[in-house]
């Protein structure tokens, strides 16, 4: 009966023991060491505690984030705001900061959840307040916080630099451009080594397609920040329209070295494809379509765009089409017009593959498309040179943007809408326009609600 | 119609009309022998089988066996035209008006230039347009054109006052030029704003205008024209575009850098007028079109081309319009067309997009024997270019062929093709000049372009000397080719806005041979718009069409034109007639010019 437990005990313990192991086999602990090792831990609780009692952790974080966000490092931030967030209990800054960046990358329907949770942990109110102003400013609807955001950059209330971004991109959109400029100039003059506001004027004499200030304006901004990529994309863009390709080329190569180069990879295919380099940029474009389109569309993000067609799979389409790949370049026109139903130039290209094909009816149902939305886009130049020939025709900036917003951009057929408002408040068919529009988003996306709503409520205050 | 044929025959038949020709001052007796021994060389060679022959498809398959792509060649590098304006004498100038300042868009459109050979005297004589003054609120007061005569010894005097082509009256732009009466004798088109003016050539050097008496009643804002026989009946039609409906009680104010703040107006303030097809009615008159011509409402027409696009004997038509979607009017016959310019992939460029177009040209970009389109357009937009695919479609390479990356913001309008270094590939020549007074982005004056097409389907522009024409800025539109002093190189003249006209000799010293062939017309209008040849040599062959209009409100010669090189040896030429007749010119004599006159009559009228 005893063998078999010593048996047992042999199994769970070797009969010889290692000697390196035996002569590093610790000795008992005596009484000095005992109390060394109770003092160290005593003093790292101690540690612990006082830097849990003074948040300094959460500060670093806090401090990290911020850093970030003012250099402009959104991806840096966010990861700073998650370890602010894990090691503080103090989350009110952080939503606060996490808001900001979801302004500035245009995520309006997450923005007010963010302010709201940075509500709930405590955040100043005036912050709060003054955030969801300049999100309302940068989207456009600049009357009603125009007086808050004067009255805080006086008073020096939040960080005026993005104050002056939201309340200048208000101005812009409103097409405000003079008083836009003046603000982007005061900006530029106390924030020297920011490379917005020299960005933001160069975007804004793009829009005035007076092309050489705005690269003027672009250089300057890189020159601040060469590493800032939206003025080198922007500017990159400028030379293409310019036909200047190889510069053009060279900037889009500088954005390589962004975290997610994508969207200059696209722009350096399609200077590819300008200077007759097809095989070129058929390759550099199948490489990039290996991504996904959220993906496409972060890069794009990260530059401070927000396309509204999907410009690699159109070009894609076009290159094929020209190698003679014509199935494949149905597949990308078609995965360009199912990203945009409203890319007329995408529908274009497709109906001519199609035809080259052989399949003539679908052929003939795109052009068809293509031809209504032509017709109505000739009468959007007449506007176009209508508003260029009188800025306050109102009949023209609305027609335009009901224009617009129906076949062509939604963004621009919304600036055109809001440019109505800014001069004549209570025009019932721009809020009708604008509520219909609001209200169909709303099915899928509750947060356009309150938009919604608050047109169709002016809407039907001004009508008899 | 038949009078109008009656009268092809009697130009050569009737000795009254040979007395006349032979009674021009200045005909030159070594031009009369070289074109006596020509045409004893053309016919005695012509095949004068008179079959009618379908499209040519084995034609174009031969062409690419025989003819793969080459590289540049250096001859290209020994491109060299000779500005000669001084020495020719020739001092015209178009006048726009803009002094007054009204900043009317009518300034903006400028005027061209035609060549033709008005006097038989086998030299090119060359018109200009005068263009006019303007004065608010008052009718458009038209400057004279001018006509230059050819010396011989490349320098010309002015001939307007005896011609009695010195008649004011319309704000002028555009110049078209045929046989329109088919009596032998070239006559010549002027388009301007509120009509046309039709000058019918007498005969004896002088001219008498009778627009409104044969029925060119047009009385809006035309701009160029194309003759050509549209209806096949032998008579040369006219189409005609016009461009928008300004006036001085439409004449908006619009922004810009000059004199208190303003510029001239986009077009697109404006609205389009429909264009126009005058039928030949062989009596001397013409018709206007009604709706069953199947012409498209609107468009803003600038430039009008007439070529055979699909080989089926019928002449189409291609329209360059400003700002809106460009026209191709498919000939379907019987004086009916079908407007196929976005299902054809001819209407908008490589985005779909419609561009500021002005200025059109033919040429075969790929050698198949298929005719494909080049089209100038506003800064920013490049120029296009559309690959003839056959069966009437085309695809837009603009980019393929490298014109995108020719890097230059140009306003573009007047365009010509030819072998100007006789390589056997076609070249493209570009005037360029801005719309505006006060351009935000680029010059008002532009030099004009010289692009060259490598045989592979790429096409590069060509840097000159700073000294060159081509190096010098002008506020180019017109540009014509047309062989000036009859030395086998094409030889081209510019017109500008309010500074002397161009002429520049072609002095490249190329290692390449050519054939200059002129045709005329019998049973075809006299003319042979429309007519297409192809010459064939050991090393392949080569297109040309007799066009109607071209370029930017002007007129090239209807000379036929080919290079190639010298050691390449021509078989035949293979002419097809608007009329569907096929003649084949065996073995032509390289370096001279031909003319081949149409065979007997085969058809009975």
């Amino acid at each position: 009966m005893r063998q078999p437990r010593r048996r047992r005990k042999a199994r769970s313990q070797p009969d010889s023991i290692p000697v390196n192991q035996a002569t590093q086999d610790p000795q008992p602990p005596t009484r000095r060491h005992w109390f060394a090792r109770r003092w160290l831990c005593s003093f790292l609780v101690i540690v612990l505690l006082a830097l849990i009692a003074t948040d300094a952790p959460g500060m670093l974080a806090r401090a990290m984030a911020n850093r970030a966000a003012g250099q402009l490092d959104n991806a840096s931030a966010e990861r700073w705001i998650s370890v602010a967030k894990s090691v503080s209990w103090r989350h009110g800054e952080m939503e606060l900061l996490s808001a900001r960046l979801l302004r500035r990358q245009g995520h309006a329907d997450e923005l007010e959840q963010a302010l709201q949770r940075a509500i709930r942990s405590g955040a100043d109110s005036k912050l709060v307040s003054l955030e969801r102003a300049l999100a309302q400013a940068q989207s456009g609807s600049l009357a009603s916080v125009e007086p808050q955001l004067f009255d805080a950059l006086r008073n020096g209330l939040g960080d005026s630099a993005e104050i002056s971004d939201a309340y200048a991109n208000g101005l812009t959109i409103s097409s405000r451009f003079d008083q836009a400029l003046k603000v982007l100039q005061a900006w530029q003059i106390d924030y020297p080594k920011d490379p917005r506001p020299a960005y933001r004027i160069g975007r804004i004499y793009e829009h005035k397609a007076v092309w050489d200030k705005a690269q003027e304006h672009y250089r300057q901004s890189i020159s601040v920040s060469p590493t800032y990529y939206p003025a080198r994309f922007r500017l990159g863009r400028a030379l293409m329209y310019d036909r200047q390709l190889e510069a053009a080329k060279d900037e889009f190569a500088a954005c390589l070295s962004m975290a997610n180069p994508i969207a200059a990879q696209i722009q350096i295919a399609s200077c590819l494809k300008a200077l007759a380099s097809t095989n070129q940029a058929t390759e550099l474009l199948r490489e990039v379509l290996k991504n996904d389109d959220a993906k496409i569309l972060a890069s794009y993000a990260a530059l401070e765009e927000t396309p509204e067609h999907h410009e690699a799979a159109r070009i894609l389409g076009d290159l094929e089409f020209e190698l003679g790949n014509n199935a494949e370049a149905v597949r990308w026109l078609e995965h360009a017009l199912a990203f945009n139903d409203r890319d007329s130039s995408s529908r274009y290209s497709l109906a001519v593959t199609l035809r080259e094909m052989g399949r003539e009816e679908e052929a003939e149902e795109h052009f068809a498309r293509f031809q209504v939305v032509r017709e109505a886009l000739s009468r959007a130049n007449v506007l176009r040179s209508r508003i260029q020939a009188d800025s306050e025709d109102i009949d023209a900036r609305f027609e335009l943007g009901e224009l617009l917003l129906t076949h062509e951009s939604i963004r621009m057929g919304l600036f055109w809408l809001r440019s109505v408002l800014e001069t004549q408040p209570d025009h019932q068919g721009a809020h009708q326009a604008l509520a219909k529009y609001y209200s169909d988003l709303a099915v899928n996306a509750p947060e356009y609600k309150t938009l919604a709503d608050f047109h169709r409520q002016q809407f039907r205050l001004v009508t008899p | 119609m038949m009078l109008g044929h009656n009268r092809i025959f009697d130009s050569f038949r009737n000795p009254k009309i040979w007395m006349r020709i032979d009674s021009v001052r200045y005909w030159n007796r070594r031009r009369l022998f070289t074109t006596i021994v020509a045409i004893t060389v053309t016919f005695s060679g012509c095949n004068r089988g008179n079959e009618k022959v379908g499209p040519t498809t084995e034609i174009h398959q031969s062409a690419i066996d025989a003819n793969p792509s080459n590289g540049r060649q250096s001859s290209d590098l020994l491109l060299e035209f000779t500005d000669i304006t001084e020495k020719s004498k020739v001092a015209s100038i178009y006048f726009n008006g803009e002094e007054a300042d009204h900043y009317s868009i009518v300034e903006s459109i400028g005027g061209g230039v035609g060549t033709f050979d008005f006097n038989h005297d086998g030299l090119p004589d060359l018109f200009f347009p005068g263009g006019g003054r303007l004065k608010e609120g008052q009718p458009l007061q038209g400057l004279p054109g001018s006509l230059w005569m050819s010396n011989d010894d490349l320098s010309y005097h002015d001939a307007s006052e005896p011609s009695g082509l010195n008649v004011a009256g319309l704000y002028s732009h555009g110049t078209a030029i045929a046989d329109v009466d088919a009596d032998g004798f070239p006559d010549l088109l002027v388009t301007g704003y509120g009509g046309l003016q039709l000058f019918i050539n007498n005969g004896d050097g002088t001219f008498t205008e009778q627009a409104t008496q044969r029925g060119l009643d047009l009385k809006s804002w035309s701009t160029s024209a194309a003759f050509g026989d549209f209806d096949g009946d032998g008579l040369v039609d006219l189409y005609v575009t016009n461009y928008v409906d300004w006036s001085w009680e439409n004449h908006p104010t619009c922004r810009g850098g000059g004199a208190a703040g303003r510029d001239v107006c986009t077009p697109q303030l404006f609205n389009g007028i429909d264009d126009v097809i005058y039928w030949n009615q062989g009596d001397g008159n013409f018709q206007r079109n009604d709706q069953s011509a199947g012409l498209a409402a609107g468009g803003k027409g600038l430039g009008v081309l007439a070529v055979d696009i699909d080989d089926d004997g019928l002449l189409d038509i291609y329209v360059a319009n400003d700002t809106t979607a460009n026209f191709l009017y498919r000939n379907l016959g019987k004086r009916q067309f079908r407007e196929s310019g976005l299902v054809s992939g001819t209407a908008l460029d490589h985005l779909g997009i419609p561009n500021g177009s002005m200025g059109l040209a033919t040429f075969d970009l790929d050698k198949d024997l298929r005719p494909d389109l080049f089209v100038t357009n506003f800064e920013n937009e490049t120029f296009a270019v559309y690959r003839n695919a056959g069966g009437g479609n085309f695809r837009c390479v603009s980019e393929r062929t490298g014109v995108t990356a020719l890097g230059m913001l140009r306003v573009g309008f007047g365009v010509v093709s030819g072998d100007f270094n006789l390589t056997g590939r076609e070249d493209l020549v570009v005037s360029n000049g801005h719309v505006m007074r006060y351009p935000r982005q680029d010059n008002l004056r532009q030099p004009a372009l010289y692009i060259a097409n490598d045989g592979s389907g790429s096409l590069e522009s060509i840097q000159f000397a700073d000294e060159s024409y081509f190096s010098t800025p002008k506020r180019g539109r017109g540009v014509i080719t047309t062989d000036l002093d009859d030395d086998g190189r094409l030889d081209l003249v510019f017109s500008h806005i309010n500074e002397p006209a161009a002429l520049l000799r072609n002095r490249t010293a190329s290692a390449g041979n050519w054939i200059s062939l002129r045709l005329v017309g019998r049973n075809s209008n006299r003319d042979a718009i429309g007519a297409r040849a192809v010459l064939h040599t050991q090393n392949g062959s080569h297109l040309r069409h007799v066009i109607g209009g071209g370029s930017y409100l002007s007129q090239s010669s209807y000379l036929l034109h080919w290079g190639f090189d010298q050691k390449d040896i021509p078989v035949a030429i293979d002419v097809f007639w608007p009329d569907g007749e096929k003649n084949r010119i065996e073995k032509p004599s390289p370096n001279q010019p031909l003319i081949f006159v149409q065979p007997a009559q085969t058809k009975q009228f």
